[in-house]
This record gives C-alpha cells, sequence and structure tokens, in this order.
C-alpha cells in the first residue's frame, strides 16, 4: 500500500486550505478556513455539534463545493474535481453515517475503491484485489464476515467497513469522520491501531472524533472548530490548555 | 462462464429456436413468440438502468417507440434495407438515452421516474402532429415481397431478427453485469455518494447505462411498423411496453441478466395464453395482479427468492 511517489513536491504540505467559505442560504457553515497538512501527519479535528466539521470534510473530499477558498492536495487545485477524482488523487473519506454498498457481500465493498481508485497506483489484477481486501478486512477484524451481506452489518462492523473501504483507495490522506462514535473501549483501541498502522506507511489522517481519549493518544497536531471558524490549532498539549477552547468545547 | 463461451452458447441457442421453428407452420405460433422475444429485449434493456443502475424508467415505451418510428421515417424517405434500419433506430435511441442519463444529474428516485414518463408524453405529442410519419393517422409500411435467407414468409424473418436481438440483449447485459462497470453500477444503486467517494465516475457510467439501456429498447422497436404492416402513436407508445419492462425484470429479479429473461418469458408467456383464451383486456389487469404479489411476496424477485434458498441450505450443516 504504497502513498503517493514521493518524487511529488515536497515543500508544499499535502493538503492546503485556504480561506474556506460555505454557506447554506443565510448560514456560514464554514469562515475562512485555513488548514493545513503534511505527509504522514496525523491531524485531530475537533468542534462541538453543528461547527463545521463534516461541512469541511465534504469541502475537501469534493461532495460539497466551497464557495471562497481553495483547496490544493499532492500539488493540484482540487478547485473543481469530482469527488472520484479527488479518491484517485489519494484523499480518501469515510462517512459518518456508515454508507455501505447494502447488495454486496463486504469483501465486494472493498472491490470497489480497489477497483477504481487503486487502479491508478497500478492495475491490479483479481486475485491480487481479492488479496488485497482481505489484508484490508483482517486490519480491521472483518475477515470473517468477508462473504456476509454488508446490508446487515451491525453499526460497529459498518463503521469497520466504512474505514475499510477507505483505506481500500489507498490514500495518501484519509479523512475518518467519526469512525469512533458509538464504539467500546477495546474497538476504539482497534480501529486507533488500524489508523496507527496506515501512519507508518506515509499515510496522513485526519481524524474528526468526539472520543477525546482518541484523539489526544492519536494526533500530532489538533485543530478546533467552533462555529464554522478555526478558534485553535496547535500540539495537543497547548490545546487542552487553551482557555478559548475549553470554554468553547467543554463549557464554562 | 466467459463472456465469449456465453456468447458463443447464446447465438448458438438463438440459431437453434430459428432453425426448429421453420418445422411451425402456424403463423400464430410466430407472431406469439415475436412478441415474448421483443419483451425479453426490452425487460433486459430496461434492467441495465433499472436494475444494474437503480434508476427507474417510466419511459421504456419512449424509446421503443423512437426505434419504431425511426423506421417509418427512414422506409418513406430513403428506402433503407432492414439491417440499416435496425442500426439506425438504435442509435437514435441510444442518443435519447444519453439525454435521459443527463436527467441524472440533477434528478434521482421519483422525480427521475417522472420526468421519463413525461418524455413519453412529451415525444408522443410531437409524433402525433408529425404529419411525414403519419400523424395520429398512423402509416402503413409495406413488408417487402421477396424475403431473404429463404424464410418462406417476411414474419419469420422478422421473428428470426427477434431471436438474434433477444441474444444479443442478453450478451450485452451480461457483459456490463460482470465487469468492472457492472460493479460501479451496482454501487451508484445501492449509494451514489459513497460510490462517488470510492473514485466511481458516476456520471460517466449512469450516461453510459443510459445510453445503453434506450439503445436495446429502441432496437426492439426497429422492427415493429414491418411486423404489424401499419404502425400508430398509440400502438408504439403503448402503455402495456413502459408497465411489462418494469414488471418482467421485477417478478424475474433485477439484480442479474436472468431475472429480467425469466420474467419475460413468464409474465409475456401468460399474457399470450390469456389474450387468446379469456380476451387482450385483461393482460395489464393480470400483470398488475402479479406486480403486487411480488412486492408484496417477493421483493427480489424468483431469482432474489432462488438465491435466498440456496443460501440456507449452504448455510445448513
Amino acid at each position: 500500500m504504497a502513498a503517493e511517489p514521493q518524487s511529488q513536491a515536497m515543500s508544499e504540505p499535502l493538503l492546503k486550505v485556504t480561506g474556506v467559505t460555505k454557506r447554506f442560504g443565510g448560514f456560514t457553515a464554514l469562515e475562512q478556513v485555513d488548514l493545513s497538512v503534511a505527509r504522514g501527519e496525523r491531524l485531530g479535528l475537533i468542534g462541538p455539534n453543528g461547527s463545521g466539521k463534516s461541512t469541511l470534510v465534504n469541502c475537501i473530499s469534493g461532495t460539497l463545493r466551497n464557495e471562497e477558498g481553495s483547496i490544493r492536495f499532492a500539488g493540484h487545485d482540487l478547485g473543481r474535481e469530482p469527488p472520484h477524482r479527488r479518491v484517485r488523487l489519494g484523499l480518501a473519506r469515510s462517512f459518518q453515517i456508515p454508507k455501505p454498498f447494502g447488495s454486496m457481500s463486504v469483501l465486494d465493498n472493498l472491490r470497489i475503491p480497489l477497483l477504481y481508485a487503486a487502479r491508478k497506483h497500478g492495475k491490479l489484477g483479481p486475485g491480487q484485489i481479492v488479496d488485497e481486501a482481505m489484508n484490508v478486512l483482517r486490519q480491521v477484524g472483518l475477515q470473517d464476515k468477508a462473504h456476509a451481506m454488508s446490508g446487515g452489518l451491525t453499526q460497529v462492523d459498518m463503521r469497520k467497513l466504512e474505514l475499510a473501504r477507505a483505506v481500500a483507495a489507498r490514500p495518501a490522506l484519509l479523512i475518518s469522520d467519526e469512525a469512533m462514535a458509538g464504539l467500546s473501549a477495546s474497538e476504539v483501541d482497534d480501529m486507533l491501531a488500524l489508523l496507527l498502522t496506515l501512519k507508518e506507511r506515509g499515510v496522513a489522517v485526519i481524524m474528526i472524533e468526539h472520543v477525546m481519549r482518541a484523539v489526544m493518544k492519536f494526533s500530532d497536531r489538533i485543530a478546533v472548530l467552533v462555529a464554522g471558524r478555526k478558534i485553535a490549532d496547535g500540539d495537543p498539549q497547548s490545546i487542552v490548555n487553551n482557555a478559548e477552547v475549553v470554554t468553547a468545547y467543554l463549557g464554562e | 462462464m466467459r463472456n465469449r463461451t456465453f456468447a458463443v452458447v447464446t447465438f448458438a441457442i438463438a440459431i437453434a429456436l430459428i432453425a426448429a421453428t421453420r418445422l411451425i407452420t402456424n403463423d400464430y405460433v410466430f407472431s406469439a413468440a415475436y412478441t415474448v422475444l421483443q419483451f425479453i429485449v426490452l425487460a433486459t434493456a430496461w434492467n441495465i438502468l433499472g436494475g444494474y443502475t437503480g434508476y427507474v424508467n417510466f419511459g421504456s415505451a419512449a424509446f421503443f417507440a423512437v426505434g419504431a418510428y425511426t423506421t417509418v421515417f427512414l422506409n418513406k424517405s430513403l428506402h433503407l434495407p432492414l439491417p440499416a434500419l435496425i442500426a439506425t433506430g438504435t442509435i437514435v435511441a441510444g442518443l435519447l438515452g444519453l439525454g435521459v442519463g443527463y436527467l441524472t444529474l440533477r434528478m434521482r428516485g421519483v422525480y427521475f421516474a417522472i420526468a421519463t414518463l413525461a418524455l413519453a408524453v412529451v415525444l408522443f405529442t410531437f409524433v402525433v402532429n408529425w404529419d411525414y410519419v403519419g400523424g395520429a393517422r398512423g402509416a402503413y409500411i409495406l413488408q417487402p415481397r421477396e424475403v431473404p435467407f429463404g424464410f418462406p414468409r417476411y414474419v419469420h424473418l422478422l421473428y428470426a431478427t427477434m431471436v438474434l436481438m433477444a441474444a444479443f440483449a442478453l450478451v450485452v447485459a451480461r457483459a456490463i453485469e460482470r465487469s468492472f462497470i457492472g460493479r460501479g453500477l451496482a454501487a451508484i444503486r445501492d449509494d451514489e455518494v459513497a460510490a462517488e467517494c470510492a473514485g466511481v465516475p458516476t456520471l460517466r457510467l449512469k450516461l453510459f447505462s443510459a445510453t445503453v439501456s434506450g439503445a436495446l429498447m429502441g432496437m426492439a422497436g426497429t422492427t415493429l411498423p414491418l411486423y404489424l404492416s401499419y404502425v400508430e402513436p398509440t400502438a408504439a407508445f403503448n402503455l402495456s411496453y413502459a408497465v411489462n419492462s418494469i414488471a418482467m425484470p421485477l417478478i424475474g429479479g433485477m439484480m442479474t441478466w436472468l431475472g429480467p429473461l425469466i420474467g419475460a418469458v413468464l409474465l409475456g408467456t401468460v399474457q399470450q395464453v390469456v389474450q387468446v383464451t379469456v380476451s387482450s383486456e385483461w393482460n395489464l389487469f393480470i400483470v398488475g395482479v402479479l406486480l403486487v404479489a411480488f412486492v408484496t411476496l417477493a421483493p427480489n424477485g424468483i431469482m432474489g427468492w432462488v438465491d435466498a434458498w440456496r443460501r440456507s441450505r449452504s448455510h445448513r450443516p
């Protein structure tokens, strides 16, 4: 599972979000948000409900169009690129509410990104696709359910599948949108373990999470969104001690 | 089975079907078989967009009629031979399909279905008012006097053509289903946003699916004017084409190429039998009753029911 070729410009961060603004009618969901992620970096993105975290993810992955600002990824201006092109460039995401391909088996769910997105990194034979899919399933602990229909999975397994499908796209940057909500402590540890193995392959991760234990353990850096604005961005310790963050996020 | 093997087997069966019916002298058998085969093409074509991709098309009659009226137009203006008529009608209906594919950019679900229904009404009105192709009066098309390939009558040739069209439609549908395109279409059907975010170029695949689906439906209509010798808008745009192309895959199963085939043979045959033994007025009633029965009792059709049964057997120790 190679990341993007190393030959790409190293001077620029992998992801560079500059002045992104998104409005829904009169409501400003994101206002002048800047964010950057370096290759292999682990960024935690936190904020209260409705602060714009998912909207930002949607703008980065292309399922929403931002009205202002620019998003650059791996040397490309994502401007008007449709989401499937962004995945092929190496920008994969998981969904907060799992969206499995319900008529397919768990294994077939992973075939889709392997056929359509991972192809960019060299064409895979049918045997390789199954091998690779099983590999990813083992990492999330779904190998025994490879042939089960994904529509009938439990919520927990659907979240694992959601993450597995994003990993199967062989991303250089993976955005995990609340993959751990509702999971037990040991399942959170499993998911963290998976996300940490990505680090070894040089995959950058943006983790959106409410499980603070996980965010603190995982992140090199944390950014905080409140009401569509980024109010803090720094190493985990400084975020915890930031008075503004504590007020906005944890309450007075 | 590999695609090529499947194609060889299918066309071998088709040729055997053509050869076998040369022994039959009763013309009714041909016309009944022609109708059932026509529904195999329509159901198979509908299923590429409706079943594989998940976009319900209520305007099948429009595509079918576009094929038929392309034949009427070209027969009158250029006197083209049969293969050219079929090819042109298929292409024109394919282009209409491409146009409908662009509708999927803004519409899905019920809205898409209603838009395709509206398309059929618009085209119907257009044809009714187009005098060159006969308008509301309809147009007569004379079957050529000489019948090629030693067929005893022209209806035999049309029957043989329809057998080959059905074989062609099945081979195309199965090839799409088994390819990476088929998997992409299934992903779109299950969740379009998730498909796009897994790297599937959803718009391109939807345009492809709508074009192929429309082209095959139009192909089924190209021989209608010659078969009837007379075509008028209410016949070409008949509601029964739209209803049957949805009902047959639904009853047979929409996930694979086999479902529409089973549904078309079953429903098509039942309709033919009812038409002879009871009355033609009861046709759509029968379709309606079967549809309600299947939607409530076996929502995944006969194939879905068979799959469930097989799975329950294989899980038993």
